[in-house]
């Protein structure tokens, strides 16, 4: 029995069993890991996706709220606002 | 040793078992070719229905924003329920749907009924909260269905110039359709392993990357957009007008800040965009420009080397006979010099001025200035306008030219031609992109020229010129208005129809903005340009200079207040 272990075709063909054992395994390992990555990335685009169209919904309604229109409007109507006249403009000189 | 271990046992039991084996494992072969070969394709399609899902990923149309980054038009999600009809049949459907589809199941149902469609559509404007509450009642025969709507937040304001979309996100007018290769994304899928209940369990592949549209960023100042918006509806409602536009510009970079149009519609609301709202005037209505030609006629002359601003011109009587036809002007002015023959816009005199020149060297410079050429800034639907040319040309044609009559100009075109007193006789073309590429600049007058064209632009907003009401306090300005009797629809002068117009410059002392306002009828009293379109531009550029911070230079300014260190 010994002298099987001294013979190089043993040795390849053990060499080659256990790497092809490993292979596989690893092959069944990267196929879970890519899957369970991909399936991340999909979770994360997702949020991301959601979070795009929530972020578009807040610019909708921040350009809503802070229109020119509206800003124009209530600047007018509440608080009685209105640009100066001339004559209540003082220009000064800048120093250079 | 190792020979006799490797021979094989010749034992009856051995064949036994093998041979159990071996039919064993026939058997299975058999059935896996057979699962495998023939009924495969069955199989399979049980199998991919019940599991694998192809699951579509919408793209996302660009965001449009002004030259700050505001946002102008912008896609977000929304939700539309359709309906299976013929699955509806004998359910409670409607009774459980009408409260999230504000309207009653009797109506929900007489829908349904009317229509012949297999699939049909009950709402396409569900928000994301309703269409969880309609996903969770799980209702056979009604899909949930994500799709994208297009919102306006600057709504009217700046209707015109971003166009629109369709129901289905699909580019229908304005930028939104010239640049719709840029807006426009691509759709993505992948493959995905869901449970019964179309629960996503696991990702399996993807399919095609999905690509989103690209954010597109215009030259626009949404802050000057609706200053010009408001200043010009207030305009063309004052002087009961049919329409107008204006475009206000950067000349220095050619950056078109504001362009807008009357009347306007809200482009959030499909039932206001009727084809007379729509059309974008400013880029696609021609017009004789008239007078504020006027001021290109004078120049080419004294780039000719023909007159000097303080050259003398006779319009006495104030009339001009040529070939036939009388040139005539508002009253008789006599013996003036250019720089009055421009304030006070005299048709006699500027007929005299185009008269002096080579046939065609007025045309040739309009040509250079854009005239009878898109301006490609790529809006859809831009009118090209025309420019005469003649073989022979008649000295009739060549007064008429020299005072705006014989071609057509849209409000963007003139603009764009004047700028080249904004930059020293150089033309910068124009464009609707923050920073956008144009073609090489044109030197279309000499420098010097320009310098006496310009105090003769001032004199026009000046006392004793035809634009008073241009004035800016404590800013220089210059400008030329034009008021030119409208085609009618036989070819011949409409008596009572005009096109009032102006096109201004400022700040004067180191000329920045120009703006063009043309009102389309005013149907009022007062329908001059200097009357009805020279406020507009008084009152945008009042506060463009004020945002743009820009020192102030008129002479009369009085500096009140003592110094103050920076």
């Amino acid at each position: 029995m010994m002298n099987y272990f001294y013979h190089p075709r043993f040795w390849l063909g053990t060499t080659l069993i256990v790497a092809l054992i490993i292979t596989s395994i690893s092959v069944v390992e990267t196929a879970y890991t890519t899957r369970k990555l991909y399936s991340a990335l999909q979770e994360i685009l997702a949020e991301r996706s959601r979070l795009t169209a929530e972020w578009s919904r807040l610019l909708l309604e921040r350009g809503a709220v802070s229109s020119d229109l509206r800003i124009d409007r209530l600047a007018k109507s509440s608080l009685f606002m209105r640009a100066p006249d001339l004559s209540h403009i003082r220009l000064m000189e800048r120093d250079r | 040793m190792r020979s006799k271990v490797r021979k094989p046992s010749k034992s009856w039991r051995l064949w036994l078992v093998g041979s159990v084996i071996g039919s064993c494992a026939l058997i299975i072969c058999t059935r896996l070719v057979w699962l495998h070969v023939f009924e495969n394709q069955h199989l399979q399609g049980i199998g991919d229905e019940l599991t694998n899902r192809h699951q579509d990923i919408p793209a996302y149309r660009g965001m449009i924003t002004d030259r700050f980054g505001e946002p102008l038009a912008v896609s977000t999600p929304v939700f539309r329920i359709g309906v299976r009809t013929a699955e509806l049949i004998g359910t409670p459907w409607a009774k459980k749907l009408a409260p999230f589809l504000d309207r009653s199941p009797e109506q929900l149902e007489q829908r349904v009924a009317q229509s012949l469609l297999p699939y049909l559509f009950l709402s396409r404007n569900v928000t994301p909260e309703g269409s969880a509450k309609i996903e969770a009642l799980k209702l056979e025969g009604v899909k949930v269905e994500q799709q994208f709507r297009r919102f306006y937040p600057a709504g009217e304001v700046a209707s015109h110039l971003l166009g629109f979309t369709d129901i289905d996100d699909e580019a229908q007018e304005g930028l939104e359709l010239s640049f719709d290769h840029w807006l426009s994304g691509q759709d993505g899928s992948r493959h995905v392993l869901a449970n019964r209940r179309a629960n996503v369990v696991r990702y399996i592949s993807a399919g095609e990357e999905v690509e989103h549209g690209k954010d597109l960023r215009l030259s626009i100042d949404l802050r000057l957009q609706y200053l010009t918006y408001r200043a010009l509806k207030g305009a063309v409602n004052r002087s009961k007008a049919v329409g107008g536009s204006a475009v206000l510009v950067d000349a220095w970079s050619g950056e078109i800040l504001a362009l807008a149009a009357q009347p306007a519609f809200n482009p959030n609301n499909i039932s206001s965009r009727t084809p007379d709202r729509v059309r974008n005037r400013a880029v696609s209505d021609m017009h004789e420009p008239g007078s504020s030609i006027k001021p290109f006629t004078i120049a080419t002359a004294i780039d000719l080397g023909l007159i000097q601003s303080d050259t003398q011109i006779e319009t006495t009587p104030g009339q001009f006979r040529v070939q036939g036809n009388v040139i005539s002007d508002f009253k008789n002015y006599g013996l003036i010099d250019v720089s009055r023959v421009l304030s006070k816009s005299s048709n006699v005199g500027v007929a005299k001025i185009g008269l002096m020149m080579e046939p065609s060297a007025l045309r040739d410079r309009l040509a250079l200035l854009g005239f009878g050429q898109s301006t490609g800034i790529g809006f859809p639907g831009e009118a090209e306008g025309s420019l005469p040319s003649f073989a022979a040309w008649g000295d009739m044609d060549r007064a008429a030219l020299s005072f705006g009559y014989g071609l057509n100009a849209t409000t963007i075109q003139l603009a764009q031609a004047y700028s080249v007193f904004a930059n020293a006789g150089v033309l910068k073309r124009l464009t609707l992109l923050s920073g956008g590429a144009t073609p090489k600049p044109l030197a279309v007058f000499k420098a010097g020229t320009i310098e006496q064209v310009l105090p003769m632009l001032e004199a026009v907003t000046q006392v004793g010129g035809t634009a008073t009401q241009a004035q800016v306090p404590m800013y220089r300005v210059g400008g030329k208005t034009g008021t030119t009797q409208k085609l009618s629809a036989g070819g011949s002068y409409a008596s009572r129809q005009y096109v009032a117009s102006f096109v201004g410059i400022a700040p004067l002392s180191n000329p920045r903005f120009v703006m063009a306002i043309s009102v389309d009828d005013p149907r009022s009293q007062r329908y001059f340009g200097g009357q009805v379109a020279a406020p507009v531009f008084a009152d945008v550029m009042d506060d463009v200079m004020r945002i743009y911070d820009i020192e102030p230079d008129s002479p009369k300014t009085r500096i009140l207040a003592g110094r103050i260190a920076q």
